[in-house]
């Protein structure tokens, strides 16, 4: 059983939070730990707002468009813009011998999401896929696909 | 999100109510600013009522802590819920900031 959605947002760090509610209920609906669903709104915040501040520059009236898929094996969300394209040969890890004031946002997708990938091969702009795959949480316990629905997390 | 603060002695509570992200962390820069700007230097910042946190949030936490650090001050945090915990833990910040349960904790250790 699978389950698709998609969201457009506009280029406005005041719209993140609706495509982190949007993100949350459907994760939560179809079974995935709190634990996970909160990973899930970081990730998807640190994206977001990258996007709005570094491919947009901080523009308004760009379109971010969210597509949302989910399955029994994981839940993978795509984010496309239309900006300046994302270089990942720039990206530089944060030093965590020492507290930072930025840096932190590519750094925690990474460590938060299973697979992180960037496609700027369209020639305009940047998709970025996260995956979450299922699997057993020792702080929330396992949880399940979507065709387990009649299971829930406590 | 809502920002209070309340003074208990030397010390400065600031109680943050809501989502601290890119979109409302500037609120918080600006009223961290404007203590700093009074001479505050000791600081407790109540998390409780804060349910989401991004690394924006953690910057403004990160900017205070280095500025008054500078002198003799300090920046102690309480309230982390479980959910945003993993933020302060992923950054390894959790190592760097005094930690506590409560907001009577956090007043009691300076």
């Amino acid at each position: 059983m699978s389950m698709e959605d998609r969201l457009v947002i506009d280029s406005r760090l005041e719209a993140v939070a609706e495509a982190r509610d949007w993100l949350a209920e459907r994760a939560s609906r179809a079974g995935f730990s709190s634990q996970t669903v909160s990973d899930l709104k970081l990730a998807l915040t640190e994206a977001v707002s990258n996007v709005v501040r570094h491919a947009y520059g901080g523009e308004p009236g760009h379109q971010i468009v969210l597509s949302l898929a989910m399955d029994d094996e994981a839940l993978t969300l795509t984010i496309r813009d239309f900006g300046r394209p994302f270089d990942p040969g720039r990206y530089r890890e944060p030093d965590l011998s020492e507290p930072q004031e930025g840096g932190y946002g590519v750094f925690l997708m990474h460590n938060l999401m299973d697979e992180v990938r960037y496609d700027t091969s369209s020639g305009v702009g940047t998709t970025l896929t996260l995956v979450k795959r299922r699997g057993d949480n020792p702080s929330t316990g396992s949880e399940h696909g979507l065709s387990g629905s009649s299971r829930q997390d406590p | 999100m809502q920002v209070d603060v309340k003074k208990e002695g030397d010390i400065v509570v600031v109680v943050v109510e809501g989502d601290l992200d890119a979109s409302t962390s500037p609120d918080l820069r600006a009223k961290f600013e404007e203590l700093i700007g009074q001479g505050e230097n000791q600081y407790v910042i109540d998390l409780t009522g804060v349910p989401f946190m991004d690394s924006s949030g953690i910057a403004a936490m990160v900017n205070l802590f280095k500025r008054v650090r500078i002198g003799a001050g300090d920046v102690k945090l309480c309230g982390i819920r479980e959910e945003i915990m993993k933020i302060f833990q992923l950054t390894r910040l959790d190592r760097v900031f005094d930690i506590f349960d409560t907001r009577a904790e956090a007043i009691a250790s300076f």
